[in-house]
């Protein structure tokens, strides 16, 4: 850590890093993307089913514990299939973190958040927030309770080797957007062990005659490409070596903000399936600053911290980030907030 | 169908081989050289960014050159760059008026923003929304016009034009297959509200998968370009883009492949009686891409077109109805209004196997195959109509 006295950059002190430090999209290997291309542009087959896609719907089941995984365009397009394919309308009861992506998603397919405990709910969402596993124990009894689809907000979640109880319920959501720790620049999943939804999903997510298993009533192009499956498969192989890396920073970071006041992990962080985000509560009372005055003045010490709903602040993670990179993060953060009054003022009012 | 002849060496509807054992496909599958696409593939993973980078920009650039317009916003989808357009109409305007000739996803752009397509008919010369039937149909619920633009005619466009004005409606036009055509010496892109055309694979520009937008309008283009985000993510990524860029950077010889075929294709039609290509519009300013091949099944042909197409993909030639059966027809549309040019229309035409996995020889074949059909057509027909019978 730094030494005491040092001046945070954004009172005139050096910055901590000096060029910017975030968080990195992690790319797949380059030698099996490569060798993915090539076989695509000796089929010439690009879109439209083909054999990559049916290869990663059935890699996904098997890495998930799943019976059906239906690949698609993106997880914004994953949640408009899995709504219609079960048809709810009206209230969506929420567990955990909800963020504002897929809050949007639920909206355009006509479901409007709520909370798990209000009455009258037509289906309810469980998100797994930053990969960290939500109790799942009521909001699965309440849906069993009335009947009513239970989707899981897995878009932060992805992870291997399938842990049971993690991705469990009607239907799960997984994202391979570049902020995800399997990335793919654009991409989505739906997962369900029931045969007839997945019949439902493949025939949602395309408008072809010879791909219509099912009766729907709307349908969309939302169909996952031959390059987008190859980016996807080729980042599934050594996900568990990403994760382990992952982790490991991780620990790092939570051993280091341990001594600092009102920043903190997000509670049980350390039981996140994939260690791909590094969530940090700010809490104003303890601490003096709000997150988005934090995120500020670390900006000035180069490292870029992303804002998240409630006060939270995500911290550079993923490839690209060491455990040397995270003393030095964390010991920004320390002098930041032993000068919290003057670095509130410097960076004036932030929302 | 099963086999209906002991004759191997027969056509294959009548259980002879498959003139082609691989499929020969509809749609414009072209790949441009793989080298280049390594190249570009390599700085996007140098870059570190497989989404919101470089390649999209370039793209969306190139691509509003190629149109001639100030704005192109590059989108997961056609189908999602119409959804966007389409959501902007107030919620009480939730009518969406659109021909029934058509692709067969329009509808659902419609539900997907939450509005109710409106079928209504087509002029039998452009194929396209006709003009008096749409102004019968706007009211006060109709919160857009969709017309689609085809690539035998871009359809009435000022007039169109004219009647959404005059009642504030926006004229949003599907022009996934008429890229390159032009509309009064002015190449298509920057007509009605905006315009939306397909990067799909099948499409003229092979982007795997992928869509833009394109306007005059710089308001509507910041709209756009925001609802790539929210409500739902509809951004291109990088590698999409990638391949778009290379596959429009060659379409002057993607275009030449084209018209080297529709040439074949045209010495066969003239040999054969009652199959007659539909023609692409010469005009100035249009790129003709000769992309589609379609004809016209009529008399003397001896068959209907359906059986037409059954035929023909009893010869691995993976024909299809072209805009068939008509949209209003869907059982699932409870409004089924009359639309007499639309049925007759939609019994007529078929899509030959066309794009970069068919040569000219496939085509010579395939011009022999259907002099056969024409000289045993009667004989034909009867087996196949009695088989349907039994």
């Amino acid at each position: 850590m730094s030494a005491a006295g040092n001046l945070p950059a954004v009172l005139g002190g050096e910055p901590a890093f000096v060029r910017p430090i975030a968080s990195a999209q992690r790319l797949p290997r380059w030698d099996r993307v490569r060798e993915a291309f090539a076989a695509i542009f000796e089929r010439r087959y690009f879109a439209n089913n083909g054999p990559l896609v049916r290869r990663l719907d059935a890699a996904l089941a098997a890495a998930c514990g799943v019976e059906h995984a239906v690949c698609v365009a993106n997880e914004s397009v994953a949640w408009l299939a899995a709504v219609e394919a079960f048809e709810p309308q009206g209230a969506i009861g929420v567990e955990g973190r909800l963020g504002p992506a897929t809050a949007d998603a639920l909206r355009a397919a006509g479901l409007e958040p709520v909370s798990r405990e209000a009455s009258g709910v037509q289906a309810y969402v469980a998100v797994h927030a930053f990969g960290i596993p939500c109790d799942m124990s009521h909001v699965r009894a309440a849906a069993a309770q009335r009947g009513v689809p239970l989707f899981v907000d897995a878009t932060q979640a992805m992870h291997a080797p399938a842990l049971p109880g993690v991705l469990n319920g009607d239907a799960v959501i997984l994202s391979f957007s570049q902020a995800t720790v399997l990335n793919a620049g654009e991409g989505g999943a739906v997962l369900t062990n029931s045969a007839r939804i997945a019949a439902r999903l493949r025939t949602i997510r395309n408008f072809s005659a010879a791909q219509t298993f099912a009766h729907v009533r709307v349908r969309q192009n939302a169909k996952m490409s031959e390059a987008q499956a190859a980016l996807v498969l080729a980042g599934l192989d050594d996900l568990p070596e990403v994760i382990a890396a992952s982790r490991a920073v991780l620990c790092a970071y939570d051993a280091a903000l341990q001594p600092l006041k009102g920043i903190a992990l997000v509670t049980a962080s350390a039981q996140s399936v994939n260690a791909h985000y590094v969530p940090v509560e700010v809490r104003r009372d303890e601490c003096g600053l709000t997150a988005a005055e934090l995120a500020t003045a670390l900006q000035r010490e180069n490292v870029l911290a992303e804002r998240a709903d409630g006060g939270v602040l995500l911290l550079p993670s993923g490839a690209g980030i060491a455990e040397h990179d995270v003393f030095d993060i964390c010991g920004a953060l320390e002098r930041i907030l032993q000068h919290a009054a003057p670095v509130q003022a410097a960076v004036g009012d932030v929302r | 169908m099963g086999s209906m002849s002991a004759h191997n060496d027969d056509i294959g509807i009548l259980g002879g081989e498959p003139l082609f054992a691989a499929a020969r496909p509809i749609g414009q599958l072209s790949a441009p050289p793989y080298g280049e696409f390594l190249t570009k593939l390599r700085h996007i993973f140098e870059a570190g960014r497989l989404s919101d980078g470089a390649s999209v920009v370039e793209l969306e650039e190139r691509l509003a050159a190629f149109h001639g317009v100030p704005h192109c916003i590059a989108m997961a989808s056609a189908a999602l760059g119409i959804t966007a357009l389409l959501r902007r109409a107030g919620t009480d305007r939730t009518e969406v008026i659109m021909p029934a000739f058509t692709y067969r996803g329009l509808p659902h752009f419609a539900r997907q923003a939450h509005r109710q397509p409106v079928f209504c008919d087509v002029d039998e010369g452009t194929h396209g929304l006709d003009p008096a039937a749409v102004e019968a149909a706007l009211g006060a619920r109709t919160g857009a016009v969709l017309a689609v633009a085809n690539f035998n005619d871009p359809g009435a466009i000022h007039e169109l034009t004219a009647l959404a004005g005059r009642r504030g409606v926006p004229l949003i036009i599907d022009s996934v297959n008429a890229v390159g055509s032009a509309y009064g010496g002015r190449r298509l892109g920057g007509f009605g509200d905006a315009e939306a055309y397909s990067l799909h694979a099948t499409k003229l520009v092979n982007g795997f998968e992928g869509g833009y937008v394109t306007t005059r309008d710089a308001a509507l283009a910041r709209e756009l370009r925001a609802s790539r985000n929210a409500p739902v993510n509809a951004r291109l990524s990088e590698v999409h883009a990638a391949m778009a860029l290379l596959s429009l950077a060659h379409l002057d010889e993607t275009v030449a492949r084209n018209r080297e075929r529709y040439d074949a294709y045209r010495a066969v039609c003239a040999r054969l009686g009652g199959l007659a290509l539909l023609p692409y519009r010469e005009s100035p300013g249009a790129l003709c891409t000769y992309q589609l091949v379609v004809v016209e099944v009529r008399p003397p042909w001896p068959l209907t077109r359906d059986e037409t197409v059954r035929v023909l993909q009893a010869e691995g030639a993976a024909v299809l109805p072209y805009y068939s059966p008509p949209l209003h027809r869907n059982p699932d549309e409870t409004a089924a209004p009359a639309l007499p040019v639309t049925d007759k229309l939609a019994q007529r035409y078929l899509h030959l196997p066309a794009g970069d996995h068919v040569s000219v020889a496939d085509i010579e074949r395939l011009g022999e195959r259907l002099e056969l059909v024409q000289r045993r057509g009667s004989e034909i027909a009867s087996r196949l109509r009695e088989a349907q019978a039994t």
